[in-house]
């Protein structure tokens, strides 16, 4: 069982492009975690461990291409190496989706990048579904809908 | 009642006493800016347009030469040119960075504050060094500012070890993901991957 507290995008200038708390932290402590994890990781170099003890938990991340993804753990339930591959199928999901994808597709797509983060973490912080066949076909299924209930509303 | 410019300039800087810095003047604003050769010889360029395929934006760029780094950026950094600095988008400076140099920590911390928040400061540097260099300039920029970058334009390869784009695509990666101002969506609607 899972329990991720939280997962955060930032970019390589520092910039927060996406957030998703699974913990109830008060907006000041949101606040705190995303002033302290951000220059944190941003300044940890290529041969640094990627797992990072943070405050009263771990912080695991990973670097791809000009973005963090970082994610909060709970140490006694969570598994470091199993948040990494995590971490890993996310971003695998997210370049099936938009096609090697890169920090533009994030920022203008910013609500795709969510759901599939949605279709793969539970509002609890536990793994729902880890096969990226599986996440990609919700996704275009969401997809279709907005498009039907778009031209419905166009039509009408 | 005083009134916010935006931030649609683009200040590129040439190193005439480099070896090459200036010599890469042509080719970086023709590849970078799609400038044809003439407009490339100019030195205040308006209404140009930067086009992704999410956004369009106008922007204006400002081309300027300097012998001496240092005197330059000093300059800059002068009450004087206060104004200029509140419009400047960003910053590209094309020039020699010798990690070798004694005084190169200020320069780049001088390089990483010239501007404010909200713009990016990108120092394209023309001569090789090894990566670990590289990467300590980029250490020191990052520590001052999280939007200063230096860009190594002679590298051999296309990504790094993170995938990351290198030299000019990673150039054109920075301007691309700037928050312009008055950004136009061509389409009035974000287009979906199929």
């Amino acid at each position: 069982m899972t329990h991720i507290k939280y997962f955060v995008l930032a970019s390589r200038q520092g910039k927060i492009r996406l957030t998703k708390w699974y913990y109830s932290y008060a907006a000041s402590e949101k606040e705190k975690i995303l002033k302290d994890l951000t220059p944190l990781v941003l300044s940890r170099k290529a041969k640094m461990c990627n797992i990072v003890e943070y405050s009263d938990h771990k912080v695991v991340y990973r670097r791809y291409a000009s973005l963090y993804f970082i994610c909060g753990i709970t140490p006694e339930y969570d598994n470091e190496l199993l948040t990494l591959e995590l971490i890993h199928r996310y971003v695998e999901t997210m370049d099936s989706y938009f096609g090697n994808v890169c920090e533009l597709d994030i920022i203008f797509n910013f609500s795709r990048a969510y759901e599939i983060l949605n279709e793969m973490i539970m509002c609890d912080g536990s793994i729902a579904e880890s096969g990226k066949a599986e996440v990609l076909q919700q996704v275009k299924t969401m997809d279709t809908m907005e498009s039907n209930d778009n031209l419905d509303r166009v039509l009408s | 009642m005083t009134y916010a410019l935006p931030l649609n300039k683009i200040l590129v800087a040439f190193s005439g006493n480099s070896h090459d810095g200036c010599s890469y003047r042509t080719t970086l604003l023709q590849d970078l800016f799609d400038l044809d050769a003439q407009d490339a010889q100019e030195n205040i360029l308006k209404d140009l347009c930067w086009r992704t395929r999410y956004y369009e934006c106008s922007f204006d760029l400002y081309i300027d030469e300097f012998e001496d780094f240092e005197e330059w950026l000093t300059e800059l950094c002068l009450q004087e040119f206060d104004e200029l600095r509140e419009v400047l988008a960003g910053i590209i400076v094309v020039a020699d960075y010798d990690p070798e140099h004694e005084g190169k920590d200020i320069i780049l911390q001088k390089f990483a504050n010239c501007l404010g928040q909200g713009s990016f400061n990108v120092w394209c540097n023309t001569k090789v060094i090894s990566e670990e260099k590289g990467l300590d300039a980029n250490y020191i920029l990052h520590e001052e500012n999280t939007e200063a970058e230096m860009v190594e334009i002679q590298c051999e390869k296309d990504i790094n070890e993170y995938g990351e784009k290198l030299g000019l695509k990673r150039l054109k990666e920075i301007i691309d993901i700037h928050e312009w101002d008055g950004v136009l969506m061509p389409s009035c609607q974000i287009k979906f991957p199929k």
